[in-house]
């Protein structure tokens, strides 16, 4: 049996000029800032209204989920079961490339991509919602009851609010994922920051333009995640 | 100790990884590459672009695949294809990680300063394809329509030539593969595709009129076999191409695939 080595080092390639000009060419980044910059506004504006949507729809699928009724918890169960289930890419592959087969059309990229991200996150969103809410008290919802509020006022004026300041950092987590998978939607064309790095690598043949997307994905979730350890740490103090 | 179990376990694991990689490189490439002492060859290749290549039964075809194999004959080399993204192609005989690029790719300058070229194989134009009851007649009529291309290609370059020139004013969209744009446009979610002459002529026939040609773009580019800078194959695969033009062979592959006879033998 013949061996072949599964990676293959060029010695050739491999030296510090390759790597400066091949990875840090930034004048060639330079020329291009306008495209990169527009690229990282589409990719910022995706992520933010995703989560919002997702937040808003991601709560409604948490209330559902802790419902009494079978008929409200059932299919919310099933929906967040496929979209966490199932890979994003698959997802976005059967909004975007198949619905047109039923009469459903996106004309806009940006509307197909914002469309499975948040349905996607809403299902991550509620399961952070539904631990969230299920870690409060339930003392505070006999209280709530027993000072003559019901089910949904109690919910709303005195778990949901409390619940929502213990689910910043999870949410922020999220909305950091989902910052990340927004270069998903790259495949079905919509020139957002990792595919406005692939366009200009590919008429460069240089790999710089994927190292600047990937510092500028850096500089915007780091400060995220550091935040989201700062307030974790700042709550654990609180309730210690 | 526990880190030492770990750092075992991961040793393990790649071992076992080497191994299946091994293997599977093994009984892929020890097929009756001895006899004939020809020498393997890794070839990079698009596998996604009728009629130039594509898979039928996993195995690759085409016009490329044909006129490989053909040169492997005459050089004494075993061709050994390699389906990547277009875009990825020059970049990899960069590294060496493939011996030859055949992909129905355009000679360009540009090309040239990252790659050799073999001799000029196939005459290509580019074209504009629409939805048959779209209404386009030429570039003109897009406006400020989508053109979906595909990345790193001679018809995402002349598309955004257009789009500099100001002929069109819509955007100019970039996909992975030619299937991806194609169906796209049929989906109606791009208003035309600026591509290769020759492939979009092989889509539209097979499209039972839904798709139509409606404007030829010449543009005088040929297509070539793309080595490593400085590789040893140009020379070789060069005087092999010179034969299959010459005796008849090239007419043969051409008609096979494209459908025509060539009007010219660049």
């Amino acid at each position: 049996m013949q061996f072949e080595p599964p990676i293959e080092f060029d010695f050739s390639n491999f030296s510090l000029e390759n790597i400066q000009t091949k990875y840090l060419d930034f004048g060639l980044v330079w020329d291009n800032i306008d495209v990169i910059l527009q690229a990282t506004l589409i990719t910022i504006s995706l992520a933010f209204l995703a989560e919002l949507v997702g937040i808003v729809l991601g709560l409604f699928l948490a209330l559902m989920k802790i419902s009494k009724s079978r008929l409200l918890s059932f299919p919310a169960q099933i929906y967040i079961d496929f979209f966490r289930g199932t890979p994003l890419l698959v997802q976005l592959i059967i909004i975007y490339f198949t619905t047109p087969l039923i009469g459903l059309r996106f004309e806009s990229l940006f509307f197909a991509g914002l469309v499975t991200l948040s349905l996607n996150g809403a299902a991550y969103v509620a399961e952070i919602f539904r631990s969230g809410i299920q870690s409060i008290d339930r003392g505070q919802m006999e209280a709530g009851r027993a000072s003559g509020l019901s089910y949904g006022q109690t919910m709303r004026h005195i778990i949901v609010p409390q619940a929502f300041r213990r689910t910043i950092p999870p949410l922020t987590n999220e909305f950091v994922m989902l910052i990340k998978d927004t270069s998903i939607i790259s495949v079905i064309g919509l020139e957002e920051l990792l595919r406005a790095a692939r366009v200009i690598q590919s008429e460069t043949f240089n790999g710089t333009p994927l190292i600047a997307a990937a510092l500028i994905y850096l500089a915007i979730c780091l400060p995220l995640i550091y935040f989201t350890n700062t307030l974790e740490r700042r709550l654990n103090r609180k309730t210690a | 100790m526990k880190k030492r179990n770990s750092l075992m376990l991961i040793a393990l694991v790649f071992a076992l990884l080497m191994g299946a990689v091994a293997c599977g490189g093994g009984s892929g490439g020890g097929q009756g590459g001895g006899e004939s002492g020809a020498e393997d060859i890794k070839i990079a290749s698009d596998i996604a672009y009728p009629p130039f290549e594509s898979s039928k039964g996993g195995e690759p075809v085409g016009f490329d695949i044909d006129l490989m194999k053909e040169i492997g004959k005459r050089a004494n080399l075993k061709p050994e294809f390699q389906n990547v993204t277009f875009d990825g192609i020059i970049g990899g005989l960069g590294n060496n990680q493939y011996d030859a690029a055949i992909s129905a790719m355009t000679i360009t300058e540009d090309r040239q300063e990252k790659v050799d070229f073999s001799d000029p194989y196939f005459n290509a134009d580019q074209s504009l394809m629409v939805a048959s009851d779209s209404g386009i007649q030429s570039v003109e009529d897009i406006g400020d329509g989508t053109v979906g291309v595909q990345l790193g290609t001679t018809g995402e370059m002349k598309a955004k030539e257009f789009k500099e020139a100001g002929d069109i004013t819509g955007e100019v969209r970039t996909f992975d593969t030619i299937e991806d744009a194609f169906s796209a446009l049929e989906n109606g979610q791009v208003d035309a595709i600026i591509n290769d002459l020759a492939v979009s002529q092989d889509k539209a026939n097979k499209s039972d009129g839904s798709l139509e040609i409606v404007q030829n773009i010449p543009t005088g580019e040929q297509y070539g076999i793309a080595f490593p800078k400085g590789s040893d194959l140009v020379e070789p695969v060069n005087e092999a191409l010179t034969e299959i033009k010459e005796d008849g062979t090239y007419e043969k592959i051409y008609k096979k695939w494209i459908g025509t006879e060539p009007k010219e033998i660049p």
